[in-house]
């Protein structure tokens, strides 16, 4: 009986050690040749770390398109005062030890003039915190939770909209435009998806509608019927997925499967091709928050697409590239205003810009580095996104 | 009440696939004393192969078959390279090979598939079936119907068969079985393809509900291990009967105390089996089999 | 019948059989005594091949068999009892007799050998259905015996059948081993209660330390004595 409890024992340990291996378990790239030694007459490095081989490179390799389309671009018109734009782009796993080694490596080895960076916020979050050291000016494109922009640095600046603009759009859009009084709210087990929780029932209840269900899911977890029957019996007439698409097409589909057929609502998670590919029928209809609409009638937006489809043939359909491709601009032309790469003069400029008009939208840093983007709200209809509204 | 039946039925379909994964792993475990940690990965295995099955324009029961006798062959080769050779060792070193075939397996496919989920989808796996305001897809009626047919049959093969005899035996007393005739070691090997290949069925039928993708095996590893360890290790109604009751408690909790502790109530569950009855609720001769 | 010669085997580093000869001929009882870890049982599991045999030769019916296939054994006639029984517990009485007929050597006939069992040990017979675990020490003996003999084997390897059972249970299983030995079937008997033993066997080897030391042709009273006195470490009176 000893030696069977033990057997048990070693197997929940190793189970444990199993999912912290699978967390990171490819091996770290030998680091990238450096010429070291800051000069003002070479090419400008910007820095890129971001997710390029496993689960999230799909979308770490549409911010380098996105930037390497704007480097490209900048360098065919002479670069920036004379000086070329060069981008370094490096696999960070979106694994926060390897995300600091890579950003350590490209600060100290690399001298890198500008960084953007990454996938994932608390990876960010550690990053940005070794950039600061020598204050050279820190883009943040995609990452979008709150915290990002709460640690009070002066060379950070996020051109998206962080997490909490996007669920208040949310709301006041549904306010405003749709008739939905009970809503159920069913939400992956994070920081993230908490948040959504406590935020949007705050508000949506202050507008005098009613959150029927607060159900919680894990991260990987397949099967939500559990969730939505308990939503089902509290009939609500809306739904709310706070959660990302792998789990968000399942539980549209499984909610169709289980006779719910009531407007489904999500955020940022469902932009681009992937809910349709995975949600098949069942995510027609939903409503989602997104950062970037490819038809949006505005001459940035479709000159940004048109030399995105041009250069890799295919349109940008989400933030990722696009909001990458604004932060490679936004450092450019601050190198120009500034008229030096000195991170101290550049970083004068970013704070001082005032409505640059951006694919993004507007862009106005605050003293934190957040601006306030443009906020969409997209609707799939027929296995496509459309963007059928945003605030003025 | 409506309420109360649909969680009844959402508890015995995640059940009847619990059972079904556990089964292997279980059968595996009594008669090679192997904790497989690669068990799930033959589900994402199964589950692959038939969706590339499908792309081959096969229809889904002939992609299913065909992807259970790849799950099977990829077992035949593992077993040969990570298991057999170590045979004599303690049971810990065949554990840990375990685990190191499942890193494999997953980092394989993810290398050679790509991270991102595919989708399967056949000609059931959309609607569902409706009766009194209670609902029931169509693939998870299959699966039902799959998971209780193959439980069946495994067990009328090792209660009633000379084969399942010889499996039992050598489960029970390898060296005494050898003596008795049973070439253990072969059925060591047939009952791992077996097992294994019983997982890859159960990848292949959710495939169109849970879709496709690498890491998919490490949690249905888990809840298989939950579910053997509360029918006892090595006993196969007891994995039967732990799938169901695993899957109830899941739906139940989630419908009456909260979905956010459903997971804590399944774990709770099984320390408290661990501490009261380590031997598993449905174990009648008291002693360990190891 | 059986040849034994020269053989040495054991676990890893450890030596356990130094080079042991001995012979069973048809139709004997043939008694292996010796004080506990002196390498009788190694012998037997050295016989049947789950032990390897590294150096010397195992003849059965004149083949060499010390590279065969443990589960082979069983088919070539050669039936091995284990210390302990090692009956499959949670296996019924007739299940377990099943496993071995069904890798018998399948000519001779499996009716005619269950009801000859099952005169031998009619107890076994009220209890088919019942679990292996829950009968009791000798029936569980009398269960591990009649496993062997329903396969019908030439030669029966019993390792220690009286551990762990009454003096009155003892002498029946004697009893009983003797008619088994007089329906022709040829015994290698290992045992540490030797007084039992010697009741029975018509030749005997003492063992110890991994080598026969003495060997009996033809058991006198005053070479009983002697036996008990110098390898058993019994005192006579």
């Amino acid at each position: 009986m000893k030696r069977f409890k033990k057997m048990i024992f070693m197997m929940v340990s190793l189970l444990s050690i199993l999912t912290v291996l699978l967390a990171g378990c490819s091996a770290p790239k030998g680091a990238s040749e450096s010429d070291s030694k800051k000069d003002s007459s070479g090419p400008l490095k910007v820095g890129l770390v971001t997710q390029l081989s496993g689960g999230g490179a799909l979308y770490g390799n549409l911010m380098k398109q996105g930037a390497q389309l704007a480097v490209d671009q900048i360098n065919e018109k002479g670069g920036v005062d004379g000086r070329k734009l060069k981008l370094l782009a490096e696999d960070d796993q979106a694994n926060p030890s390897e995300s600091v080694k890579v950003t350590q490596r490209m600060v100290s080895d690399e001298n890198i003039d500008a960084w953007i960076g990454t996938l994932k916020s608390s990876d960010t979050i550690t990053d940005i915190g070794i950039t600061a050291k020598k204050d050279i000016p820190s883009f943040v494109p995609v990452a979008v939770a709150d915290n990002v922009t709460d640690s009070g640095l002066n060379n950070v600046y996020r051109n998206v909209a962080k997490n909490s603009m996007q669920i208040t759009e949310m709301v006041n859009y549904i306010l405003k435009k749709q008739p939905h009084k009970k809503m159920a709210i069913i939400a992956e087990n994070t920081d993230y998806g908490r948040n959504i929780v406590k935020i949007f029932s705050e508000q949506f209840e202050k507008g005098g509608r009613k959150i029927t269900n607060k159900e919680l899911y894990n991260v990987g977890q397949k099967d939500f019927n559990n969730q939505l029957t308990k939503i089902k019996a509290s009939k609500p007439d809306s739904v709310l997925i706070a959660g990302l698409v792998a789990e968000g097409a399942l539980i549209a589909k499984q909610a169709k499967q289980l006779g719910i057929n009531q407007q489904l609502y999500s955020f940022g998670g469902f932009m681009g091709k992937q809910p349709m590919e995975l949600g098949g029928s069942a995510v027609n209809n939903l409503i989602h928050t997104d950062y970037f609409v490819p038809t949006a009638k505005d001459e940035k937006t479709q000159s940004f697409v048109n030399d995105f489809n041009e250069k890799y043939g295919q349109i940008p359909d989400s933030y990722y590239s696009a909001a990458t491709y604004d932060a490679v601009y936004l450092y450019a032309d601050a190198v120009k205003k500034a008229g030096t790469s000195d991170p101290e003069k550049v970083n004068k400029v970013l704070h001082e810009l005032k409505n640059e008009h951006t694919v993004m939208g507007d862009i106005t840093f605050d003293k934190n580095g957040q601006a306030a983007t443009r906020v969409w709200i997209s609707q799939i209809q027929d296995g496509k996104q459309v963007g059928i509204y945003h605030a003025e | 009440m409506t309420e109360l039946i649909q969680i009844i039925v959402n508890g015995m379909a995640n059940g009847a696939l619990y059972a079904l994964i556990a089964l292997g792993l279980t059968l595996i475990y009594g008669v090679m004393n192997l904790s497989n940690f690669a068990q799930g990965e033959f589900a994402m295995i199964g589950a692959f192969g038939t969706y590339y099955f499908m792309q081959m324009h096969m229809n889904y029961l002939m992609a299913m078959i065909l992807s259970l006798i790849v799950a099977g062959l990829i077992g035949f080769v593992i077993h040969i390279l990570a298991f057999h050779p170590l045979r004599k060792s303690e049971p810990l070193n065949m554990m840990l090979s375990s685990l190191g075939v499942s890193v494999l397996l997953v980092n394989l496919s993810q290398y050679l598939f790509s991270p991102n989920p595919k989708v399967v989808s056949n000609s059931f796996s959309e609607d569902s079936i409706q009766a009194f305001g209670v609902f029931l897809s169509q693939q998870r009626i299959l699966i039902v119907i799959v998971s209780l047919i193959l439980c069946g049959f495994t067990y009328w093969l090792l209660e009633r068969s000379k084969f399942g005899r010889s499996v039992r035996a050598a489960s029970l007393d390898p060296d005494t079985a050898t003596l008795y005739g049973i070439p253990t070691n072969r059925i060591a090997f047939i009952t791992f393809v077996f097992g294994v290949a019983l997982t890859g069925i159960a990848g292949g039928l959710t495939a169109p509900i849970y879709n496709v993708y690498p890491t998919m095996g490490i949690s249905l590893t888990l809840k298989a291990f939950v579910v053997v360890v509360l029918g006892g290790m090595g006993n196969i109604p007891g994995a039967i009967m732990g799938g169901f009751i695993v899957g109830l408690i899941e739906s139940f909790s989630a419908g009456y105390v909260s979905t956010a502790f459903q997971d804590v109530i399944v774990f709770s569950a099984l320390f408290l089996v661990l501490i009261i009855k380590p031997e598993g609720i449905l174990s009648k001769v008291q002693g360990e089999k190891v | 019948m059986l040849k034994i010669n020269q053989v040495v085997s054991g676990y890893g580093d450890i030596k356990v059989l130094k080079g042991i000869s001995l012979h069973v001929n048809e139709g004997e009882i043939v008694g292996i005594l010796g004080a506990n870890g002196v390498g009788k049982t190694t012998l037997l599991k050295t016989i049947s091949n789950l032990i390897k045999t590294r150096e010397g030769t195992i003849t059965y019916l004149g083949q060499e068999i010390q590279n065969s296939s443990p589960h082979k054994l069983i088919s070539m006639g050669i039936a091995h009892v284990p210390q302990g029984r090692h009956i499959f517990s949670k296996m019924s009485v007739i299940e377990n007799l099943q496993i071995s007929m069904d890798h018998a050597n399948k000519k001779s006939n499996g009716k005619d050998r269950l009801s000859y069992v099952f005169d031998l040990f009619p107890r076994l017979k009220e209890r088919l259905k019942q679990l292996g675990g829950t009968l009791s020490g000798g029936e569980q003996q009398m269960l591990a015996i009649a496993r062997a003999l329903v396969a019908g084997p030439k030669l029966i390897l019993l390792d220690e059948p009286s551990m762990g059972l009454a003096p009155l249970v003892v002498q029946s299983m004697f009893e009983t081993i003797q008619q088994i030995a007089k329906d022709g079937t040829t015994i290698l008997l290992v045992e540490q209660n030797a007084v039992a033993a010697l009741e029975i066997v018509q030749r005997l080897y003492v063992m110890d330390m991994g080598r026969t030391v003495y060997e009996s042709q033809q058991i006198t009273n005053q070479e009983l004595d002697k036996i008990k006195e110098v390898y058993l470490g019994m005192s006579v009176s």
